[in-house]
C-alpha cells in the first residue's frame, strides 16, 4: 500500500517552506534593531527628533515573505523607511539624506559597528557583523499624501487615490541621481511602499483572518485576535511567495542581474491568488495563472504597481530584453519542476529538479524528519485494483461537475 | 484568439512532460499527456504519449490530437482515425453545450475525459461517459443533447430545425411527427424552445447535420451490381 500513514504533499511543501523561512527570533532581531534606530533617531538631543522620526520595515520583512539566505553564514537582507513628518520646504532631497544620515553614522558610531554606514543612491546602508550578518538599508523619506492623491486622480486611479489605508502611506523620496536633488523643489521621487504592504494584505485578507483567529484559539497567548502582530502568522500567499522566491535565487544562483525581481514576482503571484487554504492549491493556482497579470500597453509588457497604475515594475524589460527572457525561462522552470511534483509524483518522491532548486540539503533532511511517514517499500507506478477506483473517482469527478464528454467517430475521416 | 501564453497556462504546471512550442499559427504539445487527479498519494494515474495541433484561431478550428505511443489500437471502435487521430468529442456540440469553451476548459474537458475514456475502456470495456455513435447518427444524438431532448429521440433534426428557422409557421407539421400542425400540437412548446437555445447554434449544428449526411451517402453509396 502506497501512503499508509498518509503522507502528503500539503506536508512536505509546508515543511520545506518552514526549511526556507525567515524565522521568527530573525523577525524579532529585526524589530529590535529598528526600534533601536527609531529611539535613537527620536532620543531629545537628536538633531531630527522635532520631525518625529519615525522607522519601519519595508519589503519582502513587512510583506512576510522573507526567506532564510542560501548559505547559512549569507547576510539578511533588511529594508527600512525613516519617515521624518516634515514637508519639502523644510528640506531638500540631499539635506534630508544628510540629516538622518548624520544621525545614522552616529548611531552607528554609538553601536561599535565595524563598518561606517555607506550612503547609497536612494538609502543609508548599515552591515552588522555580530552573531548574525544584516544588511540593513534605511531610506529616508517624508510624507507625500496630497500629491500621491493628485496625481492618481489625475491619472484616473481615483479608486487608488480615495484607499485611505493605501493613500496615507505614500512618501517622497531621495535620490542623488535627480537633477533637483539639492534645491528645494516639490519635484521629488516618490514612492509608497507600506500602501504596497497594505494592498498586498488586502490580498490575503480572508486567510490572514482565519490564521489569526486559528493561532488566538490554539494558544491562548493573547487577549484579543487583534492583539496578534501580522509576523505572527503566515498565510498560503505568502509561503507560496517565499518557495517561488527560493527556486528563482537558485534558478538564477549564476545570472543575479537577469533575475526577476522580487517585486514582480510578489506581485504576479497576488494577483493569481485565489484565497486557497492550502499550500498546494495556491502554489498550483499561482504557477498556472502567473503571467496572467502581465499587461502590453503600446507593445511593452507592463507589470503595474497596484497602488501606482503608473508605474511598471517591469520598465527594465523593454531596455533590456534578456531580463523578460530570464523572466520566462525561470516561469516554464518553476511550472516543470513544481508542476512535476505535484501532478505526476507520490509525495515521498521530490523530483530531482525540484530539489536542486529548493536546496538538496534542505529537501533530504525534510525527507529524512518524514521518513517513518513514507511508504516502507517503494510503491510500483501503477497498481491495477487502486487504479480502477481512483479512475471511478475521477470519473464521479468529472460527472459532478457536469463536464463530462463523449467521444465519436466522424466516418468521413476514416479514409484520412 | 489563443496565444502562446495561454497556451502554455493552460499546459505547462498540468502536463510538465509535454514539450510546448509554436509554428507559425499552429501551437504544438508533444510527449506524456498525463492522467492525474492533482496532488495525490500515488502520483500520476496513467500517461499517453500524444500529438497535439491547436490553431491560434481557436475555438474556430479543433484541436486535432493524436496518440502516438500505440497504445490504443487506431481502430473505430476505440473512436480513433487509422492514422492516430483521437476523436475526443464531437467539436460543435462541445462548443454549443460548455459553459466555458476555452482552451484550458477543452484540456480539462474532452481531452482529459478522452484519455481517461480510454484507460477506463481498457479495464472495464466501458465508456465512463458514454459514446457517440459514429457519423450523422452520433451527430443527430449531439443535437437532441443540444436541444435537452433524450438522446435516442431520431426527431431531433426536425426540431433543430424549427429551432433554425426564421420564424415558425403554424401551418408546418409539428417536429413531434404527431402528424397534426404545429399551431394544433407542440406550438408553445416550440417556441419556449426557441428562446432557451441560441438560433446560430442550431443552425451551424443543422447545417453540419445535413452537410454529414450528404457526404455519408455520397462516400458511403452502395455500388452497382
Amino acid at each position: 500500500m502506497p501512503n499508509e500513514n498518509g503522507l502528503t504533499h500539503e506536508e512536505v511543501l509546508q515543511q520545506l517552506h518552514a526549511g526556507i523561512d525567515m524565522p521568527l527570533e530573525i523577525y524579532e532581531e529585526i524589530i529590535e534593531k529598528y526600534e533601536s534606530i527609531s529611539n535613537w533617531l527620536d532620543r531629545p538631543d537628536s538633531s531630527i527628533s522635532q520631525f518625529d522620526p519615525m522607522v519601519a520595515p519595508q519589503g519582502s520583512v513587512r510583506l512576510g515573505t522573507a526567506n532564510r539566505p542560501i548559505a547559512e553564514n549569507d547576510e539578511y537582507d533588511v529594508d527600512l523607511i525613516c519617515r521624518l513628518n516634515a514637508s519639502k520646504y523644510d528640506f531638500t532631497q540631499k539635506s534630508l539624506k544628510e540629516a538622518v544620515g548624520r544621525e545614522i553614522i552616529a548611531y552607528a558610531s554609538r553601536n561599535g559597528m565595524k563598518k561606517q554606514p555607506e550612503n547609497k543612491r536612494r538609502c543609508w546602508t548599515l552591515e552588522y557583523t555580530n552573531a548574525r550578518n544584516f544588511h540593513v538599508d534605511v531610506l529616508p523619506c517624508i510624507p507625500d499624501v496630497e500629491s500621491y492623491r493628485a496625481r492618481l486622480k489625475e491619472a484616473g486611479h481615483a479608486q487608488i487615490a480615495d484607499n485611505a489605508r493605501v493613500a496615507q502611506q505614500a512618501v517622497a523620496i531621495t535620490d542623488d541621481t535627480h537633477e533637483r536633488y539639492a534645491v528645494i523643489s516639490d519635484d521629488w521621487p516618490s514612492s509608497n511602499p507600506l500602501g504596497y504592504a497594505e494592498w498586498f494584505k488586502e490580498q490575503m485578507a480572508e486567510c490572514v483572518a482565519a490564521e489569526k483567529r486559528a493561532l488566538f484559539e490554539a494558544t491562548r497567548l493573547y487577549d484579543h485576535v487583534e492583539d496578534i502582530p501580522d509576523y505572527k502568522v503566515k498565510t498560503t500567499l505568502q509561503k507560496a511567495v517565499q518557495l517561488l522566491k527560493r527556486h528563482r535565487d537558485s534558478v538564477f544562483g549564476d545570472d543575479p542581474e537577469h533575475k526577476p525581481i522580487s517585486i514582480i514576482v510578489t506581485t504576479l503571484a497576488a494577483r493569481a491568488y485565489n484565497n486557497e487554504t492550502t499550500l498546494v492549491e495556491a502554489i498550483s493556482n499561482i504557477l498556472e495563472r502567473f503571467d496572467e497579470a502581465l499587461e502590453e500597453i503600446n507593445g511593452v509588457v507592463w507589470v503595474v504597481n497596484p497602488v501606482n497604475p503608473e508605474e511598471n515594475f517591469a520598465d527594465k524589460w523593454e531596455e533590456i530584453p534578456e531580463k523578460a527572457a530570464a523572466f520566462r525561462k525561470w516561469l516554464k522552470a518553476a511550472r516543470h519542476d513544481f508542476g512535476r511534483y505535484l501532478n505526476m509524483l507520490p509525495p515521498h518522491e521530490v523530483p530531482e529538479s525540484l530539489r536542486a532548486r529548493l536546496g538538496t540539503t534542505l529537501v533530504e533532511k525534510v525527507m529524512d524528519s518524514l521518513r517513518d511517514r513514507a511508504p516502507k517499500v517503494a510503491a510500483p507506478a501503477f497498481i491495477t485494483s487502486q487504479n480502477t477506483e481512483r479512475a471511478q473517482v475521477m470519473v464521479e469527478r468529472v460527472r459532478e461537475r457536469g463536464t463530462g464528454s463523449a467521444p465519436w467517430l466522424n466516418l468521413l475521416n476514416l479514409r484520412e | 484568439m489563443l496565444d502562446f501564453a495561454e497556451f502554455e497556462r493552460a499546459l505547462a504546471f498540468r502536463q510538465p512532460k509535454l514539450r510546448l512550442r509554436q509554428t507559425g499559427e499552429i501551437l504544438v504539445a508533444k510527449g506524456e499527456f498525463v492522467l492525474s487527479d492533482g496532488a495525490s498519494l500515488e502520483g500520476r494515474l496513467d500517461a499517453f504519449d500524444i500529438e497535439m495541433l491547436v490553431a491560434t484561431s481557436y475555438p474556430e478550428v479543433e484541436p486535432l490530437v493524436r496518440e502516438v505511443g500505440g497504445r490504443i489500437p487506431y481502430h473505430p471502435d476505440w473512436h480513433m482515425y487509422a492514422n492516430g487521430r483521437c476523436c475526443t468529442c464531437i467539436w460543435e456540440e462541445w462548443c454549443a453545450t460548455s459553459a466555458d469553451t476555452s482552451f484550458k476548459a477543452f484540456c480539462e474537458g474532452p481531452l482529459r475525459n478522452f484519455f481517461l475514456s480510454q484507460h477506463v475502456f481498457e479495464k472495464t470495456g466501458e465508456w465512463p461517459f458514454g459514446e457517440r455513435a459514429h457519423g450523422a447518427a452520433g451527430y443527430l444524438q449531439a443535437a437532441a443533447n443540444f436541444l435537452g431532448l433524450d438522446e435516442d429521440d431520431t426527431h431531433a433534426d426536425r426540431y433543430l430545425q424549427a429551432v433554425a428557422a426564421q420564424s415558425l409557421k403554424g401551418h408546418w407539421d409539428c417536429p413531434c411527427g404527431s402528424g397534426r400542425r404545429l399551431r394544433d400540437c407542440h406550438y408553445a412548446h416550440f417556441v419556449s424552445l426557441r428562446e432557451r437555445v441560441d438560433r446560430n447554434q442550431a443552425i451551424h449544428l443543422l447545417t453540419r447535420l445535413l452537410e454529414l449526411r450528404r457526404q455519408e451517402r455520397v462516400n458511403f453509396r452502395k455500388p452497382p451490381r
